[in-house]
């Protein structure tokens, strides 16, 4: 829902102005500039946004509107970051003519322009992250492509806004958080207020690199990228240039593209997990290493691709949610089965001995032995590696010619490296001791 | 009941419309919220009575009334919604010229929403500034005093300015 009329407007009486008016006030020239800080975990964005305003000496009238929207007013503050020492709030007061809208009483000791800060919370805007990896024809390199897409719900448009996203839930803004929702009108508790102070002195950083990114985004017609920093106890994206986010739009931006990063595929069999189907994984490392690792990567949708002719032709290879993503971290993407590739466990024989009876006759111990066939096969072009996991319970004991690995007490798993239409078999025996022959 | 054969068919939908008002005592669709009817009034009725002037501004308020009306109405326990209502209502009356009517409905959210801060501040502040505005000072005073004792130490700047300059008045 767009709003009824711009959220900031002058009083005629105080001010010279071009604009438009669709009331009896005149309108502000535009934004000068506008930053959304968006905390994702706490559907909580930070607004500030600057203007140049002409004063007259004496009292100025400001209004500030926030009907039809969901802009906290309790968190709403306005500062001049020009002549700040010449420039006072004498006074707010709520207009009875107009709904949901303040209007600051302000003095200004000098006569023109002056610069100010509006700022403000509002809920309604979020973002999430997601990932397009291409895995080489062999699926041992790969591109990944990050991008966030940005919604806002809030009621009220953004033009031309510097976006910063913040990734991590601290302390900080659990606190703010916590405070919005006690805060909001709507649950008429404490005001959020308290907290921008501490927000911008957390992030002050960044608006000396927010600046470097406009200033990048101004020099070149490269595509934009998402600038990340590092504040220690959270992660700061500042998404290069700007961008116009309408109410009830959701837009998309590019975050970052890692190309040739290495990357093992492998294959994995487990009954107990995914059924009679080959699951299959793609593994990276968020590091240098890996032509990564210059950030955490938030959670988000990943979709995988394979090119699967020289001509770059490629396919689908299935999608996946990954979790965040430390610096170091490595990532198992799970996409999905893969029917090209096939196992199947056999019983091929059954045996129960050395039976223990008691002197009643009653059956107190015994022995089952089971040999069991995996066929594997891999009907793709590629070579590929197979992960196939067997689960054992009780008193057991395994005799095979395959080479195995212990997960842990009550798992196994053969590692088969399968070529390009290969058809494996391995075999083996589990022995089960249970009741009095068993001897753990 | 039955229309004159020569009605319009939109004559017909308003007269229809008229006789489940009076009914059922509203005139909102029955299958409107609270919420949604104190949306639609601020949007449709309240905002654009600020546009206009003459016989249109008297009517679009006296709608809004209506509707901040329906929301105290059918509010039950959603109080800040009906502390919205309520103060909204009292900005009507000051907008119809009924100062009285608007300081007393204004008093009421404080009395009524004790709770609800923010439209407890707003309400205060507008009684005040409107009695002071008419040259009430000595019915404004206590209104002031009020938003300073209560705001002084908020944790909001936007409150602690209120109360501030409250108390330059007190």
């Amino acid at each position: 829902m767009k709003r009824a009329f711009l959220p900031i407007c002058l009083a005629a009486l105080a001010l010279q102005t071009t604009a438009f008016a669709r009331l009896s006030v005149v309108t502000l020239p535009g934004r000068d500039s506008v930053q959304l800080t968006i905390y994702n975990s706490a559907d909580l964005t930070l607004v500030r946004e600057t203007r140049y305003l002409t004063f007259r000496k004496g009292l100025n009238k400001l209004e500030f509107s926030w009907a039809n929207t969901l802009i906290d007013p309790t968190s709403v503050e306005f500062r001049a970051l020009t002549h700040a020492d010449k420039v006072e709030v004498l006074d707010v007061s709520f207009p009875p003519r107009v709904t949901n809208t303040l209007e600051w009483r302000i003095n200004s000791e000098v006569a023109g322009e002056v610069q100010v800060e509006i700022r403000y919370f509002t809920s309604g805007i979020s973002w999430s992250a997601d990932y397009v990896a291409e895995a080489s024809r062999d699926e041992k390199r790969m591109d990944l492509a990050g991008a966030v897409r940005v919604n806002n719900n809030s009621g009220e448009d953004y033009d031309n806004a510097e976006i910063r996203l913040v990734v991590g839930v601290i302390k900080l803004v659990q606190d703010i958080a916590d405070l919005a929702r006690q805060g909001r009108p709507e649950s008429q508790n404490m005001p959020t207020t308290l907290a921008l102070d501490e927000m911008e002195s957390k992030d002050g950083a960044a608006r000396a690199f927010g600046g470097m990114a406009k200033a990048a985004q101004m020099a070149s017609e490269r595509p934009r990228e998402i600038i990340k920093e590092n504040l220690s106890e959270y992660f700061l994206y500042t998404v290069e240039g700007r961008d116009t986010i309408p109410n009830g739009w959701s837009k998309r931006l590019p975050s970052f593209q890692a190309s040739d990063l290495p990357v093992a595929s492998y294959y994995k069999f487990e009954r107990e997990q995914w059924g009679d189907q080959v699951v299959r994984f793609y593994r990276f490392k968020n590091d240098k290493e890996n032509k990564l690792g210059n950030e955490p990567l938030p959670d988000g949708d990943v979709k995988a691709f394979r090119f699967v002719t020289a001509d770059k032709l490629y396919s689908f290879v299935g999608r996946t949610a990954v979790k965040y993503i430390p610096i170091g971290e490595q990532v198992e993407m799970q996409l999905g089965n893969d029917q090209e590739v096939l196992c199947k466990p056999t019983l091929m024989n059954w045996e129960k001995t050395d039976i223990h009876f008691d002197n009643n006759g009653a059956v107190t111990g015994w022995t089952i032995k089971e040999a069991w066939q995996v066929e594997a096969q891999n009907s793709k072009d590629i070579d590929i590696t197979l992960d196939v996991r067997r689960n054992f319970s009780g008193d057991w004991s395994l005799a095979t010619d395959t080479k195995y690995e212990k997960v842990d007490a009550s798992k196994v798993k053969f590692i088969l490296p399968l070529k390009s239409r290969e058809q494996q078999k391995l075999a083996y025996e589990v022995t089960t001791k249970y009741g009095t022959n068993a001897t753990r | 009941m039955r229309s004159p054969p020569n009605m319009e068919p939109m004559q017909r939908a308003r007269l229809a419309s008229l006789f489940l008002s009076l009914l059922f005592g509203c005139t909102h669709a029955p299958h409107e919220t609270a919420r949604q009817i104190f949306d639609r009034t601020v949007r449709e009725d309240h905002l654009l009575s600020a546009e206009v002037s003459g016989v249109e501004r008297e009517k679009l308020l006296a709608q809004a009334a209506t509707g901040y009306e329906q929301v105290l109405r059918l509010g039950g326990n959603d109080r800040p919604l009906c502390a919205s209502a309520l103060r909204s209502l009292g900005n009507v009356r000051a907008e119809q010229g009924r100062l009285d009517e608007a300081v007393k409905l204004w008093s009421e959210v404080g009395s009524q929403y004790a709770t609800c801060d923010w439209e407890v501040l707003q309400s205060w502040k507008s009684a005040a500034d409107l009695l002071w505005d008419a040259g009430r000072r000595d019915d404004a005073t206590p209104f002031y005093r009020q938003i300073f004792e209560r705001f002084r130490s908020a944790p909001s700047p936007i409150m602690r300015t209120v109360a501030c300059a409250a108390q330059r008045r007190v």
